[in-house]
């Protein structure tokens, strides 16, 4: 259980290097995330968290270092790999119904299997009723949701969350919290999410690492020792949760 | 700067390419249709005698290198044009601004409006040789009808989405309506306006050119023609040529109007944000 | 709100101002405040009109047009989006085309009409050739504009499922762009019909309802039958932009979920 499953080693990245706007984004990361773990990466606004996460997904080469899945080396998008963007009604594509979008990642699939995927994604996402609906027909949380449906539809080894539920309210971002915990609890899948919630951070992780402001470093990496299941009250109310808030708060507003 | 300059080399760089591509294959394929450019251009100004319409250029100075075709055909036909331009930037941001302001009327003329815009422009051509004779006014009609369309549609709805709170302001303040016209109305719709008068410049070329497929005596349009009846490719050719470089004229004006106009709204905006 | 308001008032209004129109029109024209010569009363145009639309033979002029401003039309989707993709995806053919489209672009499409007809004879291949180049552009542009258009973060997801190149153009830019494109096939549909007429009328054979118009202005056909098919041809143009609009508003509805 406890093998290494995503591992970023001494990754560094500067955007437009050796021009005069050159930005140094990432300084030197370093981390591993183990099979089945859920991983928040936490860092203040502009920390380059999203560029650390494009680089884990594939999408971007950083300038230096390497992270590698699964003990291979990521070079272009891994194929057991999906992302959960931010911008939910910019990742999902306009033009294909609910359900159309979850089934376009699966197009290599026989289309028995793939809508038997499908609807078993829309189900455990809780949206069995709206497939047939366009995205932007839907509330910005249930559009998230249906992000959610489409990589998991995938059943990827791992699932990639860039601040998924910062575009959303308060009540819907703490109902997509506990969807997350009760995805990872049924499919032990590993998860590695972005937020600049502390809170967050701590509630849902088994690790969280603290990034510092650009260019980022790994202040520290915070083992979260709270029992599961995890809920929005007990777990935010106990004492082990104050105080690793307490900690990870200190760390980044230091 | 030097990117500028650059962009200048590349382009009359691939320009040359093209000329000299275009020489290489016509003189290669020797097609009577398609003759090469080292006869086609010298045709702007000398002409090859006997049946060939009078050049749009000169090889002497003391005619400011203007030959008879400029004054006989190329004239004609701009000023034809312009006119018709005129008249529909006239009447469009005329009617455009009555109807603007206006829901009301604005309601009682869509379909009007709708139906009469709908009539492709050519199709008038032949009534209004019955109608209104072989001069110059069928011609400058059938382009200000044809070019009318995008100026008055975006005058209406550049007069009709003025900002209301600036409009309670002038309201507040007491404007006299003629200052609230000039001061208010017009200045808010100009980017609008400006942007249908350029979609209706180049329009206006197209149409200049159909207008004289019939019932005409000279101009470019007519050059067509006549150089189709006659067989007169490198004549054809050379008026395509002189076309082109209009429309290039027509577009870099248009190009620089909006510049300068963008530069003003941008300015304006500014202000309003403070 | 206030009176003359909603979509039924604007209705009623608009279908009034046109019959207030039509009868003032035909109270100027048949009280002579205008020269009956030159404009017949709306009542004898619109019976030119019925007895144009009820002839075998000028409805197989119609076809015609319609004929050829379809053919070129339908050459100009193709080509113009077929560039238009190719200038939005490779910078090899933005560097070897652009120059040549900048040269080529400022001729009017209606100026190829002559030569077009000398190489391939009065017809259907010249005429619907004309409307294609002149209608090439604004669909080629569209496309473009189009294509820039595409949000990054769409392309990104569909990359982070491991979309091919070829798919991310098929599937997602192409789809992305497909409502502007749509609106570039509108504005040359404009253009088709009214280039079709005019090279119609260049050299008339009597052809297509610019050939008819052409020939009546010349030979003794009253007024109100010349009206009458002008007219016809407005209607032709008014049911091409009212089918487009409502495909339009029926295959991208999902237009407002684009940059939200």
């Amino acid at each position: 259980m406890n093998s290494t499953a995503l591992s970023v080693d001494s990754v560094g990245h500067v955007y437009g290097q050796g021009t005069v706007e050159q930005f140094h984004a990432i300084g030197e990361v370093s981390f591993e995330v183990d099979r089945g773990e859920v991983v928040c990466i936490v860092g203040p606004s502009g920390c380059g968290k999203s560029t650390l996460m494009r680089i884990m997904a594939g999408l971007m080469r950083p300038s230096n270092g390497m992270v590698s899945l699964d003990g291979h080396p990521i070079e272009g998008v891994p194929a057991d790999l999906a992302m959960v963007f931010q911008d939910y009604s910019r990742s999902l594509f306009p033009w294909l119904r609910v359900r159309p979008n979850v089934e376009y990642p699966l197009r290599h699939l026989a289309k028995a299997e793939r809508a038997q995927r499908a609807t078993d994604a829309l189900a455990d996402v809780g949206l069995s009723a709206h497939d047939r609906k366009y995205p932007w027909e839907l509330s910005g949380g249930m559009q998230q949701r249906v992000a959610l449906a489409r990589a998991l539809a995938v059943q990827p080894r791992i699932l990639l969350m860039d601040e998924p539920f910062a575009s959303v309210d308060a009540q819907t971002r703490s109902d997509l919290e506990d969807l997350v915990l009760e995805i990872h609890a049924e499919t032990g899948i590993t998860i590695v999410l972005v937020t600049h919630d502390i809170d967050e951070s701590v509630y849902l992780a088994d690790k969280v690492i603290a990034l510092s402001a650009q260019p980022s470093t790994v202040l520290e990496t915070i083992e979260v020792d709270l029992p599961r299941p995890r809920n929005q009250l007990d777990t935010k109310e106990s004492s082990n949760f104050l105080h690793y808030r307490h900690h990870a708060y200190e760390l980044l507003h230091r | 700067m030097s990117g500028r300059l650059w962009r200048a080399v590349t382009a009359l760089g691939s320009l040359t390419v093209v000329v000299i591509g275009w020489q290489l294959l016509t003189v290669w394929s020797e097609s009577y249709f398609f003759p090469p450019p080292s006869k086609v251009f010298p045709h702007l100004w000398s002409g090859n005698g006997g049946i060939a319409e009078p050049p749009y250029l000169s090889s002497s100075p003391s005619d400011l290198f203007l030959g008879a075709g400029f004054y006989e055909d190329l004239v004609p036909s701009m000023w034809r044009m312009l006119r018709g331009y005129a008249m529909a930037a006239a009447v469009g941001i005329g009617v455009g601004t009555a109807l603007g302001l206006s829901r009301a009327a604005r309601q009682y003329t869509d379909w009007i409006i709708n139906f009469v815009r709908a009539i492709p422009p050519p199709a008038l051509l032949g009534i209004w040789i019955v109608v209104f004779g072989l001069g110059d006014g069928p011609k400058i009609y059938l382009i200000a009808f044809a070019v009318v369309w995008p100026i008055l549609l975006n005058t209406i709805d550049g007069v009709a989405s003025v900002d209301e709170q600036r409009m309670q302001v002038a309201a507040v303040f007491k404007i006299p309506f003629r200052r609230q016209l000039t001061g208010l109305y017009l200045p808010s719709a100009s980017p609008k306006i400006i942007s249908g008068m350029r979609i209706s410049l180049g329009f206006a070329l197209i149409m200049m050119i159909i207008s004289e497929f019939a019932g005409a005596t000279n101009g470019l349009g007519f050059r067509l023609k006549e150089d189709l009846s006659f067989f007169n490719f490198p004549d054809l050719w050379a008026t395509m040529i002189l076309l082109s470089a209009i429309g290039l004229l027509l577009n870099g004006l248009m190009f620089w109007a909006e510049a300068r106009i963008l530069g003003w709204h941008r300015k304006a905006s500014e202000v309003s944000n403070l | 709100m206030n009176h003359g308001s909603g979509p039924s008032a604007s209705i009623v209004r608009g279908a009034a101002g046109f019959l207030i129109f039509l009868a003032l029109a035909e109270m100027a024209v048949s009280t002579g405040i205008v020269d009956v010569g030159s404009i017949p009363p709306p009542t004898e145009i619109a019976a030119g009109m019925f007895e144009l639309i009820t002839s075998a033979s000028f409805l197989a002029q119609v076809w015609v047009t319609v004929k050829g401003a379809a053919v070129g039309l339908g050459a100009a989707i193709v080509a113009g989006v077929t560039l238009g993709v190719l200038l939005s995806t490779s910078a090899l053919f933005r560097r070897l085309l652009l120059p040549v489209i900048e040269v080529v672009r400022p001729l009017p499409g209606v100026a190829y009409a002559p030569l077009l007809i000398a190489v391939f004879q009065r017809g259907l291949m010249s005429r619907s050739l004309t409307v294609a180049i002149a209608c090439t552009w604004p669909i080629l542009f569209n496309t473009r504009s189009g294509f820039d258009a595409v949000d990054p973060i769409a392309i990104q997801t569909a990359r982070s499922f491991s979309e091919t190149k070829f798919g991310l153009i098929r599937r997602v830019s192409l789809l992305s762009a497909s409502p502007f494109i749509f609106t570039g096939v509108r504005i040359s549909a404009s253009i088709a019909i009214i280039v079709e007429i005019a090279v119609e009328i260049l050299i008339p054979d009597g052809t297509g309802i610019g050939g008819f118009l052409a020939d009546a202005g010349s030979g003794g056909v009253d007024l109100a039958t010349i009206y009458g098919a002008t007219f016809v041809a407005g209607l032709l143009s008014l049911l091409l932009n009212f089918g487009l609009n409502t495909i339009d508003n029926r295959l991208f509805a999902w237009r407002q979920g684009l940059g939200a």
